[in-house]
Parts: C-alpha cells; structure tokens; sequence
C-alpha cells in the first residue's frame, strides 16, 4: 500500500517474532486474522491501531492469557509455546495491563514479591527481604519507590512504576505496555517516557500499545499498525509520517450506498448550550459543547473512544447528571428529567452496550419490545396488561424489522447479535419519537441486519421527519448514513462538517486523531448557519 | 387449542428435569437413611411416604402448617422477583406477629373489624423491616443481603423488648403475651378442627399476588427491573420505586402471615425467638422459582416432609434430621442451576438454529 511502509525482513538481531496467529473469541468475533509480528533486541516497538484493531488480544496472546487458535511464537530464536502468564514471565515476557493488577492494602514490597514470597525459618513471610529485594531493583534501574508505603498511598504514575518494576524483578526481558498513558496525566506521561528510555539503555526490549500518535512518534523505534485484526504494515518511525499513521489506521473504506434524499432540515429539535461533564476523577470529559440539531437531519458524531461519546450519550439519555450547561428538547429543559421523562418528551434512545442496556437477555422478545411503554394506555386495562396488544405489536415488528426468532415468546438471549441490536432498533424507533440518540448502532453485527438498521436511520429522517444523533466507530456507516459531521477530541467539538462532499476517514482521521484543529465559535449547526 | 400443544420451550423442559431429578435424588437418599438407621425399615418407609394422609389429624396439621409458609414463601418471591435477595422475611414475620398482638390484645373493638386491624398492624409492622433494606439499597447501595441479615436481630429484640415491658401476662405462668380477644380470633371453618379462616385469606393472597406478578404491568416492570435494572433504567422504568414497592410489599405479606397465624391458631403471642418462617420462606422461594403460582406445590411438599418427620418421630426413633437431610438435598438440586447446563445450552442453539450456524463459523475462522 504505502511506499513507506516495507515488510520488514527477518534479521538477525530479532527477539520475538510472531507468525500467523489468528484468534476467534467464543462469540464469533475475529480478534486477529493471521498475524505477523516481529520485535527487534532493544528497541521500543509501538503496536498501533483503533479500539478494537486487535492490539490488545495480540499481546494477551503473547502474555499467555487467551490461546491463540493458530500460529506460532519464536522467542530469541526459538520456538515456545506460552500456555499461562507464569510461563510467559520464566520466558523474560512481562505485561503491564490497562487495569493494574495489584493489592492496594499491601504495601510496595508486599506487592513486588506476591506470588514468590521470599521466606525465613522455614514458612514465614520474610518482609526486609521483600524490602531489600525493591530497594535492589529499584536502584538498579533507577526507578525510585519507597517500598513501605501502601498501594492505595500511591498515584497513578507511581502504581504503574510498582507494576513495572514488580515484572522487572522477574527478569523480563520484554516488557508488553498495553495503552500506559491512557490513565496518565502530561506530566506523569513524560517521566514514564524517561523511565522507558532507561530502560530502553539498559538493554530490555518494550512493546508499546496506543493509539495517540504524539506519543507513538516521541517514544518508539519502530511501529506496527493493526487494523480489523489485521496488520497494515511496520515501519521505522523516522520513515512515516503522523499523517501517514492516521491513514493506516483508518483505512480507506469503500462507501456502502444507502439511497438517500437531500436533507431538509427543518426546525430546532434538540439544543445544547455549554453542555460539560467532569467525572469523579476530576477529568474533564466533556467541554462546552454547544451544538443544534434540526428535525430531518442526522448528525454524526466521530471520534476515536473516550474522547466524550459515552458521556455525552449518557447525559442525553439521563442516565448521568451534566456538571454544567443546558439542554432543550422540542422546547422543554432536559436536566433533571428522569429517562421517562425525556422518553415521553420525544426522545428514542439507543445505547451502545446493547447487552447492557438495550435488552433484558432473559426476558422474551415481546416483552423486550415494550420496555419503554408498557405503562401507556393501549397496554393497560385496570392495571393489568393486554396481553393481545402487547402480542400484536411484537409480531408486527418482528415482521418490520425482520427479527429472526422463533416467536414473540422467544428469549432474548437466544437470538444471534445482530437479531438483539435489531429488537433494541425495532422498539426505539417505533416509539413514535422526534429525537432519536443512536449509538454504534451496528457494532460488531452481521452485515445484513446492519444494512437494514442503517436503511431504518435513513427512513426514519426522511418518512417522519426524525433528528437523529448518532455516534459510531466505523467510517463507512458515519459517512454513508450522516448528513453532518462532528468531531469530537478529548471532550471538544473539533471539527463541524456540513457537507460530506468532500469529506472522507482519513481527512476525518486527522481530526479524530488531533492532528488538526477547526476554529468553533458559537454554536455549532445553529440554525443561521443553515 | 393447538398453541396449548405447542411444545414447552427447552428452559422449562430442563426446569421440570431438574426438579424431578431432586426430588428422585432426595427420596433415594431418605429410603437409605432410613433403611441404615431403622430397626424395621419396612414400616417405617410406609409411614415416610404416606404419614400425613394415614389419619385425618395429621392431615390437618399438615393444612394448617402450610398457611403461614405460604405466606412467606410468596413474600420472598415478590422480593426476590424485584431483584433483591431479601433474607428480612424472618424478622417481618417475627415482627409483624408482635404488632398483631398488639392490637389483638385490646378489648371492645367489633368482631369483624377487629382481625382486620391486627392483620393490617401486622402487615405494616412487617412492611416498615422489609422495606428499610430496599430504601438502605437504593439511596446508600448497602446490599440487601446484609442489611435484611442485621435488620433480623433488630426485628426480634426490638420485639422481645416489647413483649417484655408492655405486653407480658405475669399470671400466665410462662413468657407469653396478654391473650387475644375472642373479637379478633379467626373461626374455625368446620368444628372441632384446626383449619381456621386464615386458610380463605391465603388463598386470596397467593391468587392476587400471582396476577400482580404475572398479569399486571407492574409485575411486568418487577420483572424487568429484576432481570436487568440497568436496562429497566434506561427504558424509563423507576427502578427505585419498584425495588422498595417489591421489599415494602413482601415484609408486609411475611407481616401478614404472621398475623394470620397467631389469630387463627394461637390465643396469646408465645415466640420466644425468631420462628424460622422467614428462612423456609427462601427455600419456598428458591424452589418455586420466584413464581407465586408454585409456591403451593413446594409449600405441600415441604409440609409433607414434615409432617412425615413428626409422625416418624412417633412411632419410630427416626430422628427428625434425617428429614432435614433430605429438605437440604433437594433444594440444593433444584437451585443447582448449571446442572445439565451444558445440554440444556446444545438443545437452545438446536432449537434456535443457531448450532450449525457457529460450527460454520468457527470452521470458516481456522481455515
């Protein structure tokens, strides 16, 4: 594909190679499709991609916690088979998680040797061993803890260093870092990075997993980029362009044709005004998002995961209270309602964790089909519900939106993932509403059901005339179903497309990405601007 | 007519299995128990299967010994069908028979009205200790497990407290209350036996319970809140008012049973402890799957096993743990819940379709 990125040939100064794995989750899902991978001795190798490109199954492989369905490891040469993290730590593999994996009651010391306590008399806990033992390695590689406190006594930054220093104890060679900064403050960001180039000096290899390309670019010798499972290619850092990452990672999808109208837009529906959300951890997860949205459009919302979808969606729907700002749905406040209550005002809501908060699994189909208006009057009868209304309606939908079940009675949680997302879509977008929030609408679903569920989106704007909001990961759906695009990073709007026409992923890419940056004033898609 | 022959789906057809698959297990367990302890197995076997119903007294001690279970059976399904394991059953019960006595040992209110105060005395007593543990999950997240736990002992010292300063008879020669007034005792339905009124008011109680959960739109939001209160959120079911409504509800019936039992078979408050009721409550529960139309059939069998026991007790030296064996065996098969799973899950993708579906895709996956 790109000219700069060159399957690199094997070499002699490899550490790791690994060839072809391929790795099929129970449910179906295709994690890593034949993958080649190699680290070289000593260097810091960036393992690139999306959410959900396959990164973290791939070095979850290697670490010995999911087995690999085909392929194989070569490590310094020679072939090894990793069955448990145990094994993969006497090999010299070490992995430090997203989610730390330590005991916050015990202290530092405790911690670096669970699991291989050092011991004296025979059977009790030799605890100045432990002591001794992270002072030693500590000093060895010039990563300072004080081994006496607590865990929980630690900040993040300095957990992280525990954890890196707990593995280095048991001589890892290799050390896997799955997304380390995520959770990290600028500052703290940059002391792990001069803690990596130590490291680095004294000859240990790391593989670092992310998606931030700033800091892929800091940090690494080397890259892989991973897309869909797949790898895109390897590369020398100093031979690729930021740019010509984001294009790697994005892809160039090629556009599903959905038969569309011109969009009308018609009056203003929803209304955000300095909407922000600052979680419990102090972050800021959303920042003054002020935004419009008319009847007949559909608003895509790009952006790569935890830059403030979720937030946004949840404080949409109710669920989560904004920290600041307004919200006007056909005229009416929003803060405070209850879901009920907004779900009566016009809005039909469509979560991204479908198994979650779109169905009960247990329940039947019907019944998961009225969730949201079992309560109204052609339901009920002194209190009781009809039981021939209720079946009406859900044999009408499952007709409509061609839920394959064996009846009405069907439990959910024997239908296949693409039927669920399409009992969920089938009774929020009956639901005779004015707004509609639609989140990942297909993810991770077959093609069909997805292709009916975005010609649905599409029906819904043009025959009854909906505003539709909609959050999505893949491309090919943001483009082909949205009539407007927004971008949003850490928490801003970054970039408002009106038009389409000349839009495409890997331009959105580099917003999504924070290469670049639009200059938003006001409010975006007020309706002077249209 | 043909839909009611349609076939049973495969998660009650696996539900009937189990159960009978218990019941098998616990009634071999108990004919070698007692063929290894007796010294004439053979007689003792003929009263173990068929004591309750040899004579009519125990007939009837059996009827009556299912009132108060039933009571409290339902109480913990309309609890736990509200998705809260709520142990507070027991305390509700002890509880609630103190209010009860309370209002049943005051003179000069009319007859009717009166079973009908201590009823409600009793209820709303049993209502406020069940109905704690749903608010104390809701606005402070303490899970209910915990709390019903703790709010048992308050129940019943709480009570004793009162039993002893307010309502105690020192002429009655042991611990026990003031007695009823004969205005709020329940009548005997036939004379001379011990089946009493109650029997109508638990009939009602289990008939409308079971429309409440089964029929109406709000048994329709217990059970969704129930399965999945995440989801019932955010279909804009209130999820707080169905949790302490579901708790509220059932300490009132545990409240209610009490009530019922000591009117229509006692004629002072006598209970020196917790009774155990709100504990057989929860097995009642766990066999009859949370659902009020089974509660009968696994309060009948419990009573029976009892009843057995009693009678054995009789006319052998069984001892009665050898039916406490058997109780615990059989609940624990019937809430073995993974048994045969891995059958069951085969037969649901069969059914579904879905078996040769996955096996394509995996197959696709490898090659």
């Amino acid at each position: 594909m790109d000219d700069n990125f060159v399957k690199t040939a094997p070499e002699n100064d490899i550490l790791l190679e690994m060839r072809n794995i391929t790795k099929v989750y129970s449910n179906g899902f295709v994690a890593n499709k034949g993958i080649n991978f190699s680290v070289r001795k000593g260097e810091i190798h960036g393992l690139v991609g999306e959410n959900g490109a396959g990164k973290t199954t791939l070095m979850k492989v290697l670490f010995g916690q999911e087995p690999a369905d085909q392929g194989s490891i070569f490590y310094e040469g020679q072939e090894i088979q990793i069955k448990s993290s145990l094994q993969a730590l006497k090999c010299g593999i070490g992995m430090v998680h997203q989610h730390f994996m330590l005991v916050p009651s015990l202290s530092v010391a405790e911690n670096m040797v669970l699991g291989f306590e050092p011991q004296k008399n025979g059977s009790f806990f030799d605890y100045n061993e432990a002591v001794r033992k992270t002072q030693e390695i500590s000093e060895k590689y010039e990563l300072p803890v004080n081994p006496n406190l607590k865990i929980s006594e630690l900040s993040v930054g300095n957990k992280q260093r525990v954890e890196i220093l707990r593995i280095l104890l048991r001589n890892a060679r290799l050390i896997l870092l799955d997304e380390p900064t995520a959770i990290l403050t600028p500052q703290e960001t940059k002391e792990l990075f001069a803690q990596l180039k130590k490291l680095k000096e004294k000859g240990n290899t790391i593989i670092f997993i992310s998606h931030k390309l700033n800091e892929v670019r800091e940090i690494c010798d080397r890259i892989t980029v991973l897309r869909k499972g797949e790898v895109v290619g390897s590369a020398n850092i100093s031979d690729v362009s930021e740019v010509d990452i984001a294009r790697m990672m994005v892809g160039r999808d090629v556009y599903m044709d959905i038969e569309k109208k011109e969009v009308t837009p018609g009056k203003t529906v929803l209304s955000l005004r300095d909407v922000s959300y600052r979680d419990k951890n102090g972050h800021d997860a959303l920042k003054n998002i002020s935004l419009d949205l008319h009847s007949g459009e559909i608003l895509g919302i790009a952006g790569v995961e935890g830059n403030g979808q979720s937030e946004l969606c949840e404080i949409l729907s109710g669920i989560l209270p904004a920290s600041g700002g307004t919200i006007t749905l056909n005229g009416t406040l929003v803060n405070g309602k209850t879901v009920r209550e907004i779900r009566e005002l016009g809005a039909s809501l469509v979560h991204e964790d479908r198994m979650i908060y779109g169905v009960s699994v247990n329940a039947s189909v019907k019944e998961n089909l009225i969730s949201d208006r079992y309560y109204r009057k052609e339901f009920k009868k002194a209190g009781l519900l009809k039981k021939g209304v209720v079946k009406e309606l859900a044999e009408k939908l499952i007709g409509l939106f061609a839920i394959k079940c064996d009846d009405e009675n069907a439990a959910v949680k024997t239908l296949s993932g693409g039927n669920i997302q399409k009992v969920v879509v089938a009774r929020e977008f009956s639901s005779e509403s004015s707004f509609m929030l639609v989140s990942h609408p297909t993810r991770g679903i077959d093609v069909g059901s997805a292709e009916l569920i975005r010609r649905k989106i599409v029906q819904m704007r043009d025959d009854s005339n909906v505003a539709v909001l909609m959050t999505s990961a893949d491309f090919t759906e943001l483009l082909s179903v949205s009539d407007k695009i927004i971008v949003l990073f850490n928490g801003e709007i970054v970039a408002f497309f009106p038009d389409l026409k000349n839009v495409n992923a890997s331009v959105l890419g580099e917003y999504m990405l924070g290469l670049k940056k639009q200059e938003i004033k006001g409010v975006v898609n007020s309706e002077k601007a249209v | 007519m043909k839909k009611r022959f349609k076939q049973i789906s495969v998660a009650q057809r696996f539900s009937i299995l189990r159960t009978a698959v218990a019941l098998g297990i616990a009634l071999l367990l108990a004919l070698v128990l007692i063929v290894a302890i007796s010294e004439q197995p053979l007689e003792d076997i003929v009263v173990f299967l068929f004591g309750p119903i040899m004579e009519t007294s125990y007939l009837e001690s059996m009827l009556t010994r299912m009132v108060p279970l039933c009571f409290t059976g339902i109480a913990v399904c309309i609890m736990c069908a509200g998705g809260q394991l709520n142990l507070g059953a027991e305390g509700a019960f002890f509880a609630g028979a103190v209010g009860c006595t309370c209002v049943a040992i005051l003179p000069g209110i009319p007859p009717v009205l009166h079973p009908i105060l201590c009823m409600l005395a009793g209820g709303l007593v049993g209502a406020f200790f069940c109905g704690i543990c749903g608010v104390l999950s809701e606005k402070f997240n303490v899970m209910t497990v915990v709390s019903s736990l703790m709010m048992n002992y308050v129940a019943l010292n709480l009570g004793l407290y009162i039993l002893l300063s307010y309502l105690l008879d020192t002429s009655a020669g042991f611990r026990a209350s003031y007695k009823f007034a004969d205005s709020a005792k329940f009548s005997k339905m036939m004379p001379g036996s011990s089946i009493h009124s109650g029997f109508i008011i638990v009939i009602v109680a289990i008939l409308l319970c079971h429309v409440l959960l089964n029929k109406s739109t709000y048994g329709y939001a217990i059970h969704m809140v129930g399965q999945n209160s995440r989801f019932a959120r955010y279909s804009g079911i209130n999820v707080t008012g169905v949790v302490i409504g579901t708790q509220l509800l059932g300490g009132f019936l545990a409240g209610l049973g009490s009530s019922v039992e000591l009117l229509g078979m006692y004629s002072r408050f006598t209970y020196n402890g917790l009774t155990g009721h709100g504990w057989d409550g929860v097995m009642i529960a766990v066999m009859a799957k949370n659902n009020p139309k089974n509660v009968p059939l696994a309060v009948l069998f419990l009573s029976y096993l009892r009843t057995s026991a009693d009678v054995l007790n009789k006319t052998s030296a069984i001892p009665n743990d050898v039916i406490k064996i058997v109780q615990a065996v059989v609940i624990i098969f019937i809430a073995a819940q993974s048994l045969f799973s891995r059958w069951e899950y085969r037969s649901t993708l069969k059914n579904a379709g879905v078996l040769q579906d996955t096996d394509a895709a995996v197959g696709k996956a490898d090659t």
